[in-house]
């Protein structure tokens, strides 16, 4: 047992020998606000961690997209067609898997009308508070509470599979695109629209897209607008959880149809996927990692503290006399250090 | 007075030996002290050696260079006579038939087995010499003029002495070739007989070729390859007489620059359609395949000095009947209708490039500084522990168990 009694490398001394100041006490104390404070932020950048980036190129053989969007257009939809058109060739009328509802058309509180929407990045934090994911409704029929009152808007909205590369997605009055026969109205289009909702890959309905909330309105019908985007796959990664969303840069024109310019009255948006994806995601040190950090830093900071006090009391003692010192109750006696 | 000016600078007072206590406790503590700054030493250790990769996104400035193009792959329905492969580019520059240019075609027969690489020379083996007549002159079945022939003297005649001659007349005047049947030539050289032999066979082509970095197209298609003001088009007459022939493929290999293996820390993507197999169970004769690619340059910098230039790639793919409309899958959608049964490999650059520096996570300072704090954390740890059980241990069994 005595054995084991050698190793104690943590001697202590018999309380009959230690002396204690009052004015110590107080520098204790302060210490201790001080170490709370480090630890404090400590606990902050470890449970803050820090953002990593990571540029990469996916090697999974992608075929679809999805895209989801919800756009008010101030036409009747009977007289709206909805495709899709992209480099393989391939046009493909969305209009059947979106659903297309009639209402009155009306600005959705909250619409930025002929602005811009702020521009800036979502935080890492911020984006994985508002992935919720979701789904559009079912379509529903309003004509039952018409009362025979025509509707001047049309409500379009849904999550369409598109093939994953460049294309264009056009909203046009019937008559316009291929193939239909009926002819819209010159009076009746107008494009003025409300973009709820344009957004690519799983449906977030939370996350802030550069169209979303954005309004347009026109009285003249042969003003068509196109927005261009190119969208950049981003993985957002914290603590286990992982958001896989697309982020996009927008461009938009407005342009009116004239006779020269063949044109065709209507929203275009037109997508690109870019190759390269971006990882944003948490990092941080270990646990352990931490909590020896942690300690260490504590203890140097006591170390520098107790140097401190026992400096400032010397110089103290020094220059203004024995009676300054911050160690002892001034009882009369010298005392210059603790080893005589 | 001297020596004890400078003992009361000592900042670190020690107690006097006699009024140390010692407790089997505090040796208990030490120990495990000990063990526990072994052992996060050893962690530390560790953790040197652990690589990070720092990526850098910068804008690719090499766009002069050529982009390496290495492919390795199989068709099993389409013989080697019949596969061409043309690479076309947004700056009209054209790499026709590149196939027979360094490429090696292996032939296989319809179970997959290899039937050798020699080329299979067509009109080779027979009596290739042509006709005894010094005077032949062969027809050209109207794809050339001739009407002019008797006038002129032998040198200048219009003829087509081989099958291979009137093949050529054929491409020229765009007409379809078939496989040659009812044309003397052919038929003397055996032409006809070996085609129609050779018509269930696969090929295997492998090779490597030098692409512009802008946008552009690689294609296999059957048939030679001709231009005309409507654009690029191949002969794919024997193919469409030919029901069994289809565009299924199995790609072995396929990127556009130097090979990189694959590390825990970082998925790479210089080759993401290896391995890919692509043999429908319904028929696929009259369909065309796609991949869209979009290339990313990329440099590898690796710890010891290694650096690899390569691309990375992202790939889309997608496939349509020639005749358009809409195919069971996709009832929404219309596929455009035209072009010709192939693969079509698109490509297209990124203006960035991308550069992946590996590190060290810890510089040999780094690592000196984490192991003293760790020595000191565990120390600093110690000494609170053992001073709480010591007097935990006064206050339960009085000062006796010391």
């Amino acid at each position: 047992m005595a054995g084991l009694r050698t190793f104690d490398a943590f001697p202590k001394t018999d309380a009959q020998h230690v002396k204690k100041s009052s004015k110590g006490g107080f520098t204790s104390i302060l210490t201790y606000l001080f170490l709370a404070f480090i630890a404090w932020s400590e606990f902050g950048s470890f449970f803050g961690g820090y953002i990593d980036q990571q540029y990469g190129v996916s090697n999974n053989l992608r075929e679809t997209a999805q895209i989801n969007m919800d756009i008010f257009v101030h036409m009747p939809c009977e007289w709206l067609t909805v495709l899709v058109q992209d480099r393989t060739g391939d046009r493909k009328l969305v209009q059947e898997e979106l659903s297309l509802e009639d209402l009155p058309f009306y600005l959705p509180p909250g619409t930025v009308v002929d602005g811009r929407n702020e521009i800036r990045s979502p935080g890492l934090d911020e984006i994985l508070a508002e992935a919720i994911p979701a789904k559009f409704r079912e379509k529903l029929d309003f004509s039952g509470v018409a009362d025979g009152q025509e509707f001047d808007g049309c409500h379009i909205f849904g999550s369409i599979p598109v093939n994953m590369v460049k294309g264009s997605l056009l909203i046009t009055a019937r008559g316009y695109s291929l193939g239909d026969f009926r002819r819209t109205p010159p009076d009746l289009i107008n494009f003025s629209h409300v973009v709820n909702e344009l957004s690519f890959g799983d449906f977030y309905p939370f996350i802030d897209n550069p169209l979303d909330q954005l309004g347009r309105l026109t009285n003249d019908p042969r003003t068509s607008y196109h927005y261009q985007t190119s969208v950049v796959p981003t993985t957002f990664k914290k603590l286990g959880a992982k958001v896989d969303t697309n982020q996009y840069s927008l461009s938009e024109s407005e342009y009116t149809v004239t006779e020269f310019n063949m044109r065709i009255p209507g929203i275009m948006i037109t997508y690109n996927f870019e190759a390269l994806s971006i990882t944003i995601s948490d990092e941080r040190i270990s646990f352990w990692q931490f909590i020896v950090r942690l300690v260490a830093i504590l203890s140097f900071i006591v170390y520098t503290i107790s140097w401190t006090f026992r400096l400032t009391d010397k110089v103290l003692v020094l220059v203004l006399g024995p009676r300054w010192s911050l160690r002892y109750q001034s009882d009369g006696r010298q005392n210059t250090g603790i080893l005589e | 007075m001297r020596k004890s000016a400078l003992l009361s600078v000592d900042a670190f007072a020690k107690t006097e030996e006699d009024v140390r206590i010692r407790t089997r406790s505090g040796g208990i503590i030490t120990l495990s002290c000990i063990i526990v700054t072994f052992l996060l030493l050893l962690s530390e250790w560790t953790q040197l050696k652990e690589i990070v990769t720092r990526p850098q996104l910068v804008v690719d400035r090499d766009r002069h260079l050529k982009l390496d193009l290495n492919m390795d792959v199989t068709f099993p329905h389409i013989p080697c006579y019949l596969l061409n492969m043309d690479i076309l580019d947004s700056a009209g520059e054209i790499q026709l038939d590149l196939l027979e240019s360094g490429w090696s075609k292996t032939r296989l027969d319809s179970s997959g087995q290899n039937l050798g690489t020699e080329k299979f020379h067509i009109g080779q083996d027979s009596n290739n010499a042509g006709p005894e007549d010094e005077n032949y002159c062969g027809p050209c079945y109207g794809a050339k003029d001739q009407t002019q022939n008797e006038q002129k003297p032998k040198e200048e005649q219009v003829c087509c002495q081989t099958c291979e001659d009137v093949r050529s007349a054929y491409m020229e005047a765009q007409w379809a070739f078939f496989d040659g049947k009812n044309i003397e030539q052919c038929e003397r050289e055996g032409y006809v007989e070996k085609v129609n032999k050779h018509i269930n066979e696969g090929c295997r082509i492998k090779g490597m070729a030098k692409l512009n970095r802008i946008e552009g197209n690689l294609h296999f298609a059957p048939g030679k390859a001709h231009r005309n003001k409507q654009g690029h088009f191949h002969d794919t007459s024997l193919y469409d007489r030919t029901p069994s022939l289809n565009f299924n493929h199995i790609i072995h290999h396929l990127s556009f620059g130097k090979e990189v293996e694959e590390t825990q820390t970082e998925s790479v993507s210089t080759s993401p359609l290896n391995g890919r197999d692509v043999r429908p169970d319904y028929d696929t004769h009259s369909h065309q395949f796609s991949y869209f690619a979009k290339i990313v340059p990329t440099r590898f910098e690796y710890l010891n000095g290694v650096k690899v230039e390569t691309t990375q790639f992202s790939a889309t793919y997608h496939e349509r009947p020639i005749r358009g409309g809409p195919d069971s899958d996709h009832p929404n959608t219309l596929h455009s209708r035209g072009g010709f049964p192939s693969v079509y490999f698109y490509f297209e650059m990124s203006p960035l490039k991308v550069i992946n520096k590996q590190q060290y996570a810890q510089s040999w300072s780094g690592f000196l500084l984490n192991c003293i704090t760790s020595i000191g954390g565990v120390l600093a740890v110690g000494t609170v522990v053992d001073k709480v059980t010591y007097k935990a241990q006064r206050s339960i069994w009085g000062k006796k168990s010391s």
